[in-house]
């Protein structure tokens, strides 16, 4: 048939000419039946329920059958609007499947076969194509997949994943992971059919891929395919927490990537990230602490991951630290993340991971901010409580931790090269690691791992500012502890209840205004001289009120001095 | 037996009527031309299961109306071939 340039089917016009004759043909029997001799009379009813009986219904589910197609006009006869084609698909599973043969053989238009996946997808049609020897080079799967992956058009890439997701079986996923593992062409299309799988077809494919060598491997794994088709699923699963879950849960798998030198970092941190949200960040790092004591080094992407999972948890990990075992919270409570000996070889690779190191230093800024902001909120509450020794509390983990990343960092191969620059010379311990990001980020901190990992838009910000100008390490510093005092203090400014409780009370509705102005200016100062110069008139706005000059110059000290 | 003008096609008499109606059924079955069904099914335009199927059940049904049709002209030449040699007094139905 050819219906506007589809091709390859039966001719609908010339069905229905046979179904006439058909019908004729019965008239013809009927007007005769009484002149026929007794075994005439039989031959002729048995031919005539034959074709009323069979041929004739069949024809019309023929011409019912969609797998050809009707250009149908929406607006009348005498409209000059593009037509469009509309299709009725088959009830039958033998005919669409058929119709999939046809497709693998190359029969078929784009057309139809885009209006096909949408049919199987929608209905949820499980054609049945897993059913039998599905290696077999005739098979509708063997020849699908070769059609699909010869010929790289998204149609072809939709039916396939239509096909795939829908067989109840999961047979054919793992074939088509099995296959790519060994096939450069077919991990291409796997890169293109994995956004539309469904999440159990691509959990089963990504079982098969991160599957130990010894289960269900066929040889010849081609590494450049296995590669390719591994960043692929890793990426797909990267917003699909209940699929991506197969790793974090499973320490065998989680190895398998985290110490895979061939992947994508990016993948591995995207499809790790998304699993812990659903095993939970701690649980997480506990294995990445565990394989990385048993195989000596992670890769850049492992290290990435082992990094987002204790920053997700930095809070939870900090007062343990420093302590022989680092404890944290799990889903199912108190977890112990590993000896203070299994973790500090993996912070040293952390550490020398450049984005690591920048998200990390990052993250103990955001965390320096959250504790002071939870030293506010709790002499807030409790009037008992002192400010300097509530925040002195809340920020000694905060002492712990850099002292922990320093030493950690002595471990790695180029610590003390770092330490002994002059860059970082007389920086005072606690901002030391808050000046190495400064420093380490300005080159990277464009880029998304420091944003999404902690949110903290007033680092960055800072950091950009001070690349922007070359401003010097020492200055850096002090722009740091700018920046939180400024952050505190606006937070103070729109809070009237935190002032009463801070016994701010003193200053007027006027002075916080205008502190909140020469804040919001801080933050927009594009260098850091310019921070500098708007600082000093928040210095000297406080001037005119010896409470608040009190308070910031202690909010300031203890920036500084942890 | 139906003789006809060397020129025309109108039988000038009936010497058999009985076999010149099973002749007659014959024509009726192979008049429904079913064989011209088939041949509107082509191989290279036919290629749905169902449609394959629905070949092969006309086939059936042809296969079987020729046979009979077959039966039908047997017979009517039996008839004939009784009726020239005098052992048949052509009253019977087949």
């Amino acid at each position: 048939m050819v219906v506007n340039g589809t091709t390859g089917w039966v001719d609908p016009a010339r069905l229905a000419l046979t179904r006439q004759n058909l019908l004729h043909a019965l008239a013809q029997i009927d007007a005769r039946r009484g002149r026929l001799s007794g075994s005439s009379v039989g031959v002729a009813s048995t031919l005539r329920s034959t074709i009323s009986d069979d041929l004739i219904p069949t024809l019309t589910r023929i011409l019912d059958f969609d797998g050809w197609h009707r250009w149908e006009s929406s607006s009348g006869l005498h409209q000059t609007s593009i037509p469009t084609a509309t299709f009725r698909f088959s009830s039958d599973r033998s005919e669409l499947v058929t119709l999939v043969r046809h497709i693998g053989r190359g029969a078929m238009s784009h057309t139809v076969i885009t209006a096909l996946a949408r049919h199987l997808a929608h209905s949820g049609i499980d054609l049945g194509v897993a059913e039998g020897e599905i290696d077999h080079p005739g098979s509708d799967w063997t020849l699908l997949l070769n059609r699909a992956s010869s010929e790289p058009s998204l149609p072809t890439a939709q039916l396939l994943a239509a096909v795939v997701t829908n067989d109840r079986t999961h047979r054919l996923a793992r074939s088509l992971g099995d296959s790519a593992r060994s096939d450069q062409t077919i991990a291409r299309l796997l890169e293109r059919v994995t956004p539309q799988l469904g999440d159990e077809a691509l959990q089963s494919v990504l079982i098969t891929l991160t599957s130990p060598e010894e289960t269900n491997r066929t040889p010849g794994v081609d590494p450049v395919a296995e590669k390719i088709a591994l960043n692929a699923t890793l990426s797909g699963v990267s917003t699909r927490p209940e699929v991506a879950r197969v790793l974090t849960d499973d320490p065998t798998r989680l190895a398998k990537i985290a110490t895979n030198p061939f992947l994508s970092p990016q993948a591995v941190e995207a499809a790790g990230r998304s699993g812990m949200l659903i095993t939970g960040a701690s649980p997480l790092l506990r294995h990445l602490v565990a394989i990385h004591h048993e195989h000596g080094e992670l890769t850049a992407g492992g290290s990435r991951l082992a990094a987002t999972a204790l920053i997700s948890d930095l809070n939870m990990i900090a007062p343990t630290i420093d302590l022989p075992v680092i404890r944290s919270q799990g889903p199912y409570g108190a977890i112990d993340i590993g000896t203070r000996e299994q973790l500090a070889p993996l912070l040293a690779d952390i550490l020398e991971d450049e984005p690591s190191r920048v998200a990390l230093g990052v993250a103990l800024h955001h965390l320096r901010e959250t504790r002071i902001m939870n030293a506010i909120s709790s002499i807030n509450s409790r009037s008992e409580l002192d400010l300097t020794s509530t925040l002195a509390g809340q920020l000694a983990d905060i002492n712990d931790l850099t002292r922990t990343f320093d030493y950690a960092a002595k471990s790695a191969h180029d610590a003390e090269m770092l330490r002994r620059a002059e860059l970082f010379g007389g920086i005072k311990l606690s901002l030391s690691i808050a000046g190495k990001v400064a420093m380490a980020a300005a080159p990277v901190i464009g880029g998304s791992a420091a944003l999404a990992l902690t949110g903290s838009r007033e680092l960055v910000g800072v950091i950009d500012v001070v690349n922007a100008d070359d401003t010097s390490p020492d200055a850096i510093t002090e722009v740091i502890s700018m920046a939180t005092t400024s952050s505190v203090l606006r937070h103070v400014a729109e809070h009237p209840v935190v002032q009463r409780d801070l016994q701010l009370t003193s200053v007027t509705p006027e002075i916080w205004n205008e502190v909140k102005n020469i804040v919001d200016r801080f933050n927009t100062a594009s260098s850091g001289i310019e921070k500098a110069r708007v600082y000093g008139d928040l210095v000297q706005l406080s001037s005119t009120s010896i409470e608040l000059t009190t308070f910031i110059n202690e909010l300031h000290a203890l920036s500084r001095g942890h | 037996m139906n003789l006809v003008e060397p020129h025309g096609s109108q039988p000038i008499c009936d010497v058999n009527s009985a076999a010149a109606d099973l002749r007659s059924q014959a024509n009726f079955f192979q008049g429904l031309d079913l064989r011209r069904l088939l041949h509107d099914c082509n191989d290279e335009v036919w290629s749905m299961p169902s449609a394959d199927h629905w070949r092969q059940t006309l086939l059936g049904a042809i296969r079987c109306v020729e046979l009979h049709c077959d039966s039908l002209r047997a017979a009517a030449l039996q008839l004939d071939q009784q009726t020239f040699s005098g052992g048949a007094n052509g009253s019977s139905w087949w």
